[in-house]
């Protein structure tokens, strides 16, 4: 190295000298060449070696991932499991390998219960098939023991299979999936993309409360022989859904069909003309707009013709009422004179502004869109201030009551549960007519068509309405087909919750063939009634005992609180 | 240099050969993990079923003698307490 970077090696004289320097020079620089490649080389292997184990960690992490890829778990509020997934197996036997086809099938039938023999003989001895599927959806227990029976020519294939502990409870919200796990209907199909990434989803929906509902919407829904029936019960303070039921309903374990009417999910897809609980809506933007207040009288002793209809009331009354009376006794001529004053284009906004003339918020697929008339004359205002006219879905008007009556302003009505959410305090209406309208409703319990919703105890206000079905036959309504329904507010000082129950054409007992009679006072009112009992303690909600409730009587041994 | 060079690529084969072992342990780790997974999610969907609201009325039924209540606010609950001791 000296001697290559030695300056004086310039001055060398000797030719011999020289050449020697030169050969030393150019081996030097083979040797920095050579040795710089190798560098380069050697640096290229250990890059690719790492590269290399990076790529194979990353792909079994996948591959591990792939095999976790579990679909979502959907929970209720509380954790309990609405949709889960669990192992079936398949089982599949091979002809070709079975030599004794009679022992087999003995042995099969004997082993699983309703199993034909001559079915399971047929299939095991044609040998022209390669394989056949004996059995599906066996459980895991069951495919282990058949297989420690070591019979030759089985086989079984596991599959992933999407399980409803629930059953038939939270059907229509949950939906289903279909044989590759695809969600097609409800939760499962609105939030597909998280579900199917193994995301779990938590609803706002409570289980208890559900079973609560369904079990008393239920004996009612067979008591008045209904066509369908619908309960919705929201939570004013978070705009979130804790119940939604919708009968006939539907076990999704079992296969389905989707021909079936059962599956549809009448609280978001039924189209009603809701009735009488519209005259919340039309009273509120009257006690807004219209300078209606509860004392404003309204001449309801004339029948009231515009054009050529006439409207007419389902409780009579053929004297001046006060706005107060409109609402008790529930007049479709008193709900059309505040309209008429409050003016076609300002109900209209109203409604617009309360979400009833487009689709609902609620975070599920299955949604309808309002179908209401293009033009707002004087008898569209007049018969639309008392539900005529407009079909909404029951989600509909319970997203629109939350919306007068809640405390807070939120986007939209939830399933989801969201762990924060901005809370604006709701300014739609203002403070007086909010309170107004709760004094109408709790003396419509105390006094009005919705007595049949007290429950002792409980503060509870509500608006029944029983509507006419449009005869799709001869035109106009048929008396004979009622939607009859009850929406709630309770407790009625300090409001909390909404509750919606709705019946589609009820039947009374002893009104065989006519179902005047089946009003909503009469069948969704006791419902409602029946429903807040049974759910109040469950939402944690005390009963206002009076004195005499809590004397304790004497020569009663202890105290049994379970019975106050 | 060939020599450092040799060593290099030596310790390199064998830190390989022991972090392919090490990947094969963790591989069979998250088998053993996932088979679990798959029988606690069963598990939990067989539990679900067996507590679900339905069943456990069912049970209280039978074996309780359920019946339905209503919530008592904490100054009933003291007046109750204090009408039972005036009794006494």
């Amino acid at each position: 190295m000296k001697l290559f970077f030695n300056p004086n090696l310039k001055n060398f004289s000797q030719e011999k000298d020289y050449e020697n320097n030169q050969i030393i020079r150019r081996l030097f620089l083979v040797v920095f060449f050579m040795t710089a490649i190798g560098l380069l080389i050697f640096s290229k292997i250990i890059e690719i070696a790492m590269l290399y184990e990076k790529e194979l960690v990353n792909s079994s992490k996948t591959k591990t991932e792939n095999n976790n890829l579990f679909r979502g778990v959907i929970k209720d509020r509380n954790g309990k499991i609405l949709a889960s997934n669990i192992f079936k197996y398949k089982l599949k036997a091979y002809p070709r390998l079975i030599n004794d086809p009679v022992l087999t099938s003995e042995i099969l039938t004997q082993q699983i219960p309703n199993l034909d023999k001559r079915r399971i003989y047929n299939q095991v001895s044609n040998k022209s098939k390669f394989e056949v599927v004996i059995l599906r959806n066996i459980t895991a227990k069951k495919a282990k023991y058949l297989n420690s029976l070591g019979i030759p020519g089985l086989e079984f294939f596991p599959s992933i299979k999407r399980f409803y502990p629930q059953e038939n409870l939270t059907s229509h919200i949950i939906g289903h999936t279909n044989k590759s796990l695809i969600g097609v209907n409800g939760i499962e199909k609105t939030f597909e993309k998280k579900l199917s990434s193994g995301e779990d989803i938590t609803l706002s929906i409570d289980i208890r409360v559900q079973h609560a509902i369904r079990e008393e919407l239920v004996k009612d829904f067979l008591a008045f022989n209904a066509k369908t029936a619908t309960a919705i019960l929201a939570d004013l303070e978070t705009n979130e859904i804790l119940s939604m039921i919708s009968l006939p309903d539907f076990n999704p374990n079992l296969s389905i069909n989707p021909s079936i009417y059962s599956y549809r999910n009448t609280a978001t897809l039924n189209l009603y003309e809701m009735g009488s609980t519209f005259k919340i809506f039309s009273l509120a933007a009257g006690f807004e707009f219209g300078d209606v207040h509860l004392n404003s009288n309204f001449d309801v002793s004339k029948p009231l013709t515009i054009s050529r209809f006439t409207i007419k009331d389902y409780h009579p009354q053929n004297r001046v009422l006060n706005t107060k009376e409109v609402f008790l006794k529930s007049s479709n001529k008193g709900a059309s004179l505040i309209a008429l004053k409050l003016g076609g284009n300002n109900l209209k906004n109203f409604y617009s502004k309360l979400g009833l003339l487009d689709y609902s918020s609620i975070d599920i697929k299955e949604k309808a869109k309002p179908k209401y008339p293009l033009k707002w004359g004087k008898i569209e205002t007049a018969n639309l201030s008392f539900g005529y006219g407009i079909s909404i879905t029951p989600i509909h008007l319970v997203e629109a009551t939350s919306l007068i009556f809640g405390n807070f302003k939120f986007e939209n009505v939830n399933l989801e549960l969201k762990a924060k959410k901005r809370k604006d305090k709701n300014n739609f209406i203002s403070f007086t007519t909010r309170e107004k309208l709760l004094y109408l409703m709790e003396q419509n319990v105390l006094y009005g068509t919705g007595k049949n919703a007290f429950v002792k105890g409980y503060g509870i206000g509500g608006k029944t309405a029983t509507a006419e079905k449009v005869n799709k036959n001869l035109g106009g309504y048929d008396k004979t087909k009622l939607v009859s329904s009850f929406l709630s507010i309770f407790p009625i000082n300090k409001p909390k919750y909404i509750c919606l129950v709705l019946f589609d054409e009820p039947l009374l007992k002893n009104t065989v063939g006519y179902n005047d009679g089946a009003t909503g006072g009469k069948t969704a009112a006791k419902t409602t009634a029946k429903i807040i009992k049974r759910i109040a303690p469950l939402l944690g909600i005390e009963k206002e005992n009076t004195y005499e409730d809590l004397l304790v009587k004497k020569g009663r041994k202890g105290i049994n609180f379970a019975s106050f | 240099m060939v020599a450092l060079f040799s060593l290099i690529l030596t310790a390199v084969t064998i830190l390989k050969h022991e972090l392919s072992k090490l990947e094969l342990k963790i591989q069979e780790a998250k088998d053993l993990k996932s088979k679990l997974q798959y029988d606690l999610s069963f598990l939990r969907a067989e539990w679900e079923y067996l507590a679900s609201p339905k069943n456990i009325e069912n049970l209280s039924n039978i074996h309780l003698n359920y019946q339905h209540t209503a919530l008592l606010s904490f100054n009933d609950f003291l007046k109750i307490l204090k009408n039972s001791e005036d009794l006494k």
